[in-house]
Parts: C-alpha cells; structure tokens; sequence
C-alpha cells in the first residue's frame, strides 16, 4: 500500500450481526472489492472508513485462519460509528490495515496464558483466542484462562462461539457480570475480584488484558499479586488514533507511538512510558 | 578586475537580474518565493501579483507550508451506487524550487522527513513532493532578536538541507551550488551567471565570519536526560497558568507536523483531506469516549517540549526545534521556548 | 504609577493585605515589546510586574481558572468590562474578585511598530507622555503614540476602568481618547456591495490557519465545547477550507454580539494579522445602535441577546 498510504481498499459489507441486546454493538464481515486480504494477526487493527464521515481504528475480531473475509466489531459511540451502523449489505466502505503489531504468539509458546478482558474490548481477545484453538497453536499453547466480564448478561459479545468455548479442553471460561438477570446462573462480581478470586496458577503464565481503563486499573494489582510479573503482563492499549502509522502525533505514550510500536506493550514498557495506562 | 580562482560552483548574479531569473524558473518548475500578505511574508507561488521579500526574517511561514500543505487533499471519493472510486491526486512531474528559505527552515526539512519518511511507509504526498524539491536557500545576513539558530546547533550560514545557498553581498547574489540537484535546476541558466571570483568567495567568508554566534549550542543528548528527569516538575503548571492552548507555535513551527485527517463532502462525494493538528488543542487526544489522556492544559504544554528535546532524540531523529523564533514572535502568552531550554540544559553544555 | 518597581510595591502590598490566592496582570516578557500575562501566586513574584503600552492581553479570559479564589486582577478599561459580562453570565462572583484599576493610556500596534522599524525587538519603546521614542536602527525617532494606537484602542471611549477595589495612578504615558469610532472603523463594510464585501472577507480570512488563538484569548470564549470541536453533530469540518473558515469567523462572531466588548485581543493575537475588529467592531456597532447597548458597563442592564423585550427591533423579521 506504498503509493496509497491513505487510500483504504473498498470492502463490502457481506454480513452484519447485531451481537448484544442494547443493539449498539454490530459485527460487520467484509470482503475485499479487488486485491486479497493483506497477511494480519491478532492484536492488529485496521482503519475503517465510511466515507464522508471518516475513518477510526478498529482491532480485527476476525482470525486470520478465517479467510476470504475480515471483521470488525464495532460499538455506535460518535459520528462514524453512527454511520457505519446504518449500512448493510451490499454497501461498500473503506479499510487500511493491518496496522500496528500482533500480539505476540511466539511468546505464548509452552506458556499458560491469562487472559482478562472487559465490556467490548473483548473483540481483539476474540481474535487472540480464535487463533490459539486453531490446530496450528494449540499444540504449542499451554493451559488458557479466559476471564470476561460484561455490565449484564445481554451484553456478551459473540454467544455462540462463547458456548463452544465451553466445552473446549484447553481453555477454562470464566464469566462475570456487573448485574445480572433472570437468566444468570454465573457469578456477579466485578472482573479484577473473579481473577482474584478464581487465583489461576501463574508459574509459567502470561497474561493478557483488554478493557476499560477502569478494569484494567484495577485488574494489574490483582495479577501481580498472583504473581504474574510485570513483564508478563500484555496490555493492548487504545488511544486516538488517525494515521496509524506514527506520523500524526497523538497516540504517543512518552516516546513511542501505540499504532507503530503498540499497540500491545508489556505492563513494565508501560510504566516507563507514561502514568495514563 | 581580474578573475583568479574563479569556482564552478559559486556563480554570482547582479542582484538586478533576479526577477528575470525568477520569471525564467517559473516557467518550467514549481516555484515558490517569499512575499507579502497582509503584514507577513510567507512562500507562495511565484508571481508578479507581490514583489519579492528577502528581508522579512524569519517568514511567516516555513517551507513546511509547501511540503506538508495544509489542508491537502489525499483523494477524492465518488459514491456509484453501492461501490464508491477513490482518486488520489495527480502527481507533479515539474521540480519544486522553494527559493529564499533561511537556514532554519532547510534544516527543518530533516525533522520533517524523519516523520514523513522514516516510518514503515512513506508518505506518498510529501515523498512526492520531497523528491521534486530543490531548496534554493538564502544565507541569512540579518538575523532577527528572537533568532537563536546558533543555540540549536547551527548558524545563519548553516546550508545543510539546501541544494542551492544564496549569499547576498551589496550588489550581487552569490549562488553557491551544493547538490546535483541544485545544479541541474539552475544549470539551464548557466549563461546569466558568472563564475564567483576569489574576492567575492572572500567578501562570503567575511560576512559569515560576521554572523558567527557567541552562544554555543546545546548538548542535545544532556538535555534530553535533563528534560526527561522533570515528568513531574511543577514547572509546566506555571508554564500552563499562562497558555491559551491555542495552536500558533505548533503551526507556525517548522518542525511541528501533527495532523489530523477527516472528510469534507457528503455520502455521495468528496474529498479525504488532512490538516495540521496540535498537541496544545485537547480535541487533539479526547476519545470517543470523552477520556482524554492529555486532559489538562499542563500536560499538553509538556508534550510539546517533551517531543521537541525529549522524545525526538530518544528515537534518534533530528531535535524538535530549529530556533527559528517564530513560537516566541506569536505566543500571546508570552512563552518563549528559549527559557525552557535555558532552564533544563545542564550547566556542563553551556 | 511611575515605573515597574512602584508598580510591583503596589501589587505586593494589596496581594499581602487582601489576603489574595492570586493576582492577575502582567510580568516581564523575553524581549521589550512582550510583556506577558502572569499569575503572581507568591510576593517574590511581584518584582517582574510591569504595565506599558504592549499590555493588550484581555486579562480576564484568565479568571475562570481559578475557582473559589480569591484572586486580584489588574484590569484596564476593557479587561474591567469584560469582568463585568462574566459576572453577568455567572461565570466569576464579584465578592470574590479584587480589582486593581489602571486607567488605560491606549495600546500600541506592536506588528506595525516591528514592521516600520525592525530594530525594536531588541531596542525596544520608551513611552512618555503623547510621544514615543522608538531605537530605531539609525538613531531614536520620535512618534505621536496616537498614531500607533491599536485599532481598538483608537475607538476606545471607556479606558479608564470603573468600579474597582484600588485605583493606580494613571501612567505617565497616554495618547488623547478617541479619534475614531467602532461605527466609522467598520463604515466601510455596510456601504459596499455584497459581492465586495464577501470578496474583502474571503482575501483577508484566506490567510487564517484555524489556530483558534482569537478564540482562545477572547473572555467570553469560555464554552466547555466550541462549535468548532463538537462531533454530533460536525457543524463545521475542522480543516481549514474556505467554507469552514467562514462558518467559524462568523459564527463567533454571532456569538459576540452583546457581548464583546471590543478589546481587540482577538485581532492582536492573530498571526495572520487579519483584521478581526472589523468583525467584532461591526456586531459591536450594530449592537450599539440597534439596542442602544455597549457591553460590560454596567451588571444590571441585562445583554440584549439574553433577554426579551418588547420594544426590541424586529425589521429583520419583515
């Protein structure tokens, strides 16, 4: 994409899912209009365009063995994700990507991973963990414990794979809600107390979160405590963002920028970097 | 006069003979020269519409107006049903001659590239620009008091990141020729100029040796460890109480080039253009979600300062200020970064 | 008042006696024509004070920085106006204010003066009675400050400042009141075509950048979000295209009107040099002559834009 950094490839809109029940959350499955879809992994993002409103960064909730399309899950927050949701199928929008770095799977290798994510966040971790079951990872992977939380029942984000995840032998799931209803049999406690209380063995673990700043402040302790070190502690870290490629200036944490040198970075890198994690 | 040591690459031109020289790269290349508009003189495409300003020290704005224009178009879309055609713009095939930039506004082309060039990806517009670039640079003889290039480590004479320098003597300019680049640009011109004999070479040396400054410059690397011990000096509160946040010193900043994206049009057409952007303005970081994590106009202050001596050193680009003066001329506040560096260089460097 | 050192006693003294969080004026700048806004929070602070001829900064933009303070401010006649309208729209309460009045000797067009004599910034003013003596580069020349005046100031009927808690002696240095008006400043405007006028403005705004340094140094720019950054809905794209350069000048100005109490801040601060008093002097005027209302002069004839009477002027709606 040399001679057209800021020129997105067309995508059209194949399908989208309305994913919880406040139906502010959509999942749209595009397809390239013309080229393939370029090489990405899990913890990248994309720039998403509907033009004449603009465009915003997006993590791929989609995994790379699900070929022939990319999504994106988006939440209705401002003026283009107003936009977006109003398209369907058929219509044709914008993507630049993949953008920043992957999370890094190498590391994960012969390692448990812990894995913590909160609200809608949770879309990049979907991608994480859709890649760790493929045949080609789970070999390799160690035990995964996956924490998520949500406001309500209503809210969790992909609900039928979350059930097949079940079931799955190399992951343990771990559901929390803020509130729960009628049909909530799970535990009501916020994410940082289920990690704490859950207390996953972390001798051999990495651990990854994703969420509100609020959880995620208040999820770190938790996890040093149990003995993660900071090192070991990755943190896909969101901030604005428009060029993505560290030219534009505003998503620098100290002297790196989270689009080209993010936007994953291990609790340790943060510290150094900046007091706003 | 006799003619001894003459140079090949240090030609003279009556100083009456530029606006024909002017007129003549015009006509082949894209040409921007300084003039005045309403009280400040900035580059421009060349025209008879305004006479030539060489005087005005520094312009008001810097090359990086021609470089990085703003705004600029990056395409225009066109929506065809369902599917949409996205046109970037055509490429200039002429040389871009900038003329009569200081030494200040060269060098800030360096800062500029890091950002535009060095990352993963160029950028296609300035990359396009950049490589049809001849920077036609004018030694800069009567340095303003808000100057202080000297201290950024480098000097009114300082030619680096020109293709052509310009030294202007009583009568004449004395065109030294630095580049190929800069030779193949005025080479078509050869016959209205003359070789630069050895008395002019030495009437150049002695008004450089006139200009040479009294103030060292900085030790950049000790003021970056300097700068970066004061992530929580109070300092920048008292810095803040005065700024208004508005966006003059980052956009009159030769260096600062901070943008922001968006469209203008409708659904159906339009175009995707970007725009300078400033750290100072709080939209700048806020988030969709109305958590902004330069909230507060203390911690945008030191972003500012933090990039320029602090962050750009750290990943080996060029510093973040040339001391072109002009933030100093503009502030309203009157923030002068000359104090900031004062304040952090560490006594050993001075 | 007669030079910085009696001035920085002064202030020193009523910030020690009035108990004061803070106060308000302006310090020493870098270079001679750059004095600067300052915060004097401590007495040490007091000895950078000065006030002259470059003091143009409308102060009171500063206020609404320092809530449930008790803070001084040193106000000219526009800054006292311009406390006045933020008392009136809530914004400051008087009790907790303590005005230090200096009666305004005009202010000096600091572009122009650089301009004509580019020695200055280093050599600098000195200011004496009607008279300036300026170092220019061969030899000192004397001018008539009435000639230098900001354009503001030259129609300025109301610089001694009215209602305050202590007032300075007035320096000894002052060019004689108005000469001109707001009305005959922007005349011009009202007698020519629409298409002349629309061409003046879009020459003179061509140059504007959006650094929103008119907005930004204006008191009454206070909105926690300007029109200029609200996203839903865009009233305006943020670039710096023609259109949008309009719609914010004029918007802004629509949002003066009432209000502005022509300081000229919004014109000294541009680095554009455009000519913003011709937009602010116009609503100004038009205010002035269709309500019979000059902004800030007193707390209790209420803005004409933020009440309804019935005698108000309804040609417009035909």
């Amino acid at each position: 994409m040399n001679r057209s950094l800021f020129v997105p490839q067309r995508m059209e809109i194949v399908k989208v899912t309305d994913e919880v029940a406040t139906h502010d959350i959509f999942t749209f499955e595009l397809a390239p209009l013309g080229g393939g879809i370029a090489p990405y992994l899990p913890g990248q993002f994309a720039e998403l365009s509907v033009f004449g409103a603009g465009e915003a960064p997006f993590g791929y909730a989609s995994s790379p063995h699900e070929t022939g399309t990319v999504r994106f899950t988006v939440k209705r927050m401002g003026a283009l994700t107003r936009e977006l949701h109003r398209l369907g199928p058929g219509a044709v929008v914008g993507m630049r990507g993949p953008l920043g770095n992957p999370f890094p799977l190498d590391r994960f290798e012969g390692r448990d991973l812990i894995v913590v994510g909160g609200g809608y966040a949770f879309t990049t971790l979907r991608s994480l963990i859709a890649t760790l079951l493929t045949d080609k990872h789970r070999k390799r992977a160690g035990r995964i414990t996956l924490f998520y939380g949500v406001r309500h029942p209503g809210l969790f984000l992909y609900k039928g794979e979350l059930d097949r995840w079940r079931t799955a032998k190399e992951l343990s799931l771990h559901l929390t809600v803020d509130a729960a209803d009628e049909t909530w049999k799970g535990p009501v406690k916020l994410v940082p107390d289920l990690v704490r209380d859950t207390a996953p063995a972390t001798e051999n673990a990495v651990a990854v979160v994703c969420g509100p700043p609020a959880m995620i402040r208040f999820t770190l302790p938790v996890l040093e405590t149990l003995g993660v070190g900071e090192e070991n502690i990755l943190i896909s870290m969101e901030r604005k963002m428009k060029c993505g490629v560290g030219m534009c200036g505003r998503c620098n944490l100290g002297p790196r920028f989270v689009c080209k040198d993010g936007p994953v970075f291990t609790l340790k890198e943060l510290r150094e970097l900046t007091d706003d994690y | 006069m006799t003619r001894t040591n003459t140079s090949d690459r240090s030609w003279t031109l009556p100083a009456g003979a530029l606006p024909d020289l002017l007129a003549a790269l015009a006509a082949t290349c894209e040409l921007w020269t300084p003039r005045p508009v309403g009280g400040g003189t900035r580059f421009l495409p060349h025209g008879e519409d305004r006479p030539l300003d060489l005087a005005q020290t520094p312009p008001a704005h810097s090359v990086k107006a021609v470089l990085f224009p703003n705004p600029e178009t990056l395409f225009t879309y066109r929506r065809n049903g369902n599917d949409v055609a996205l046109t970037p713009p055509e490429p200039d095939g002429r040389s871009l001659i900038v003329f009569g930039a200081r030494a200040c506004d060269a060098r800030a082309v360096a800062a500029l590239d890091a950002v535009f060039l060095g990352r993963s990806i160029p950028d296609p517009a300035y990359l396009e620009r950049r490589e049809r670039l001849c920077l036609v640079g004018l030694a800069c003889v009567s340095p303003a008091a808000t100057c202080f290039c000297h201290r950024m480590g480098s000097g009114p004479f300082d030619a680096s990141g020109m293709d052509v320098q310009i030294v202007p003597l009583d009568d004449i300019y004395v065109f030294h020729l630095l580049t190929k680049r800069g030779e193949a640009c005025l080479a078509p011109f050869r016959d209205r100029f003359e070789a630069a004999d050895g008395d002019t070479l030495k009437k150049v040396a002695a008004t450089k040796a006139g200009l040479e400054g009294a103030e060292p410059s900085v030790d950049f690397t000790a003021l970056k460890d300097a700068v970066k011990q004061h992530r929580d000096d109070p300092y920048w509160e008292t810095l803040a109480a005065a700024c208004l946040g508005c966006g003059i010193c980052t956009f009159l900043c030769p260096v600062c080039s901070c943008f922001s994206i968006t469209d203008t049009g409708n659904r159906r057409g339009g175009r995707r253009v970007r725009y300078w952007d400033a750290c100072m303005f709080p939209a700048f970081t806020k988030e969709a979600s109305g958590h902004n994590p330069r909230g507060d106009e203390p911690a945008r202050v030191k972003q500012r300062f933090f990039h320029k001596f602090y962050y750009s050193i750290e990943n080996g680009e060029p510093p973040g200020c040339v001391g072109c003066g002009r933030c100093v001329i503009h502030c309203p506040a009157g923030i002068d970064i000359r104090e900031i560096v004062s304040r952090f260089q560490p006594e050993a460097a001075s | 008042m007669t030079g910085s050192a009696a001035l920085a006693e002064t202030l020193r003294k009523v910030f020690k006696d009035e108990k004061l969080d803070g106060l308000i004026g302006y310090a020493a700048g870098t270079t001679p024509l750059r004095p600067r806004p300052a915060v004097f929070t401590a007495p040490g602070d007091f000895d950078a004070a000065v006030f002259d001829g470059f003091c143009v900064q409308n102060l009171a933009t500063y206020l609404r920085r320092h809530p449930d303070r008790r803070m001084g401010i040193l106000v000219k006649g526009c800054d006292r106006r311009a406390v006045t309208v933020l008392i009136q729209e809530r914004q400051v309460a008087r009790e907790d204010l303590f005005l230090i009045g200096v009666p305004c000797p005009g202010m000096l067009n600091r572009a122009r003066l650089l301009t004509e004599f580019p020695g200055l910034e280093t050599g600098g003013v000195a200011e004496e009675g009607d008279t300036l003596t300026v170092a220019a580069a061969d030899g000192p020349v004397s001018l008539a400050r009435a000639d230098y005046l900001l354009p503001a100031c030259r129609a300025c009927r109301h610089r001694v400042p009215t209602d305050v808690d202590l007032m300075l002696d007035a320096p000894p240095f002052a060019a004689p009141e108005a000469d001109t008006s707001l009305g005959e400043l922007t005349g011009g405007i009202d007698g020519m075509e629409r298409r002349e006028r629309a061409a003046l403005f879009a020459e003179e705004l061509s140059r504007c950048i959006l650094c929103y340094a008119c907005r930004n140094v204006c008191p009454f720019c206070y909105c926690e979000t300007c029109f200029t950054d609200t996203l839903q809905p865009a009233w305006m794209t943020p670039a710096p295209e023609p259109n949008d350069i309009f719609f914010y000048h004029f918007n802004r100005m629509m949002h003066m009107s009432g209000r502005c109490v022509a300081c000229g801040s919004c014109a000294w601060a541009c680095p554009e040099q455009i000519p913003l008093h011709l937009l602010f002097g116009k609503i100004t005027a038009d205010v002035a002559e269709l309500f019979a209302f000059e902004a800030g002069l007193d707390e209790t004839t209420p803005q004409p834009m933020s009440h309804f009477s019935e005698d108000d002027p309804d040609e417009h709606i035909g």
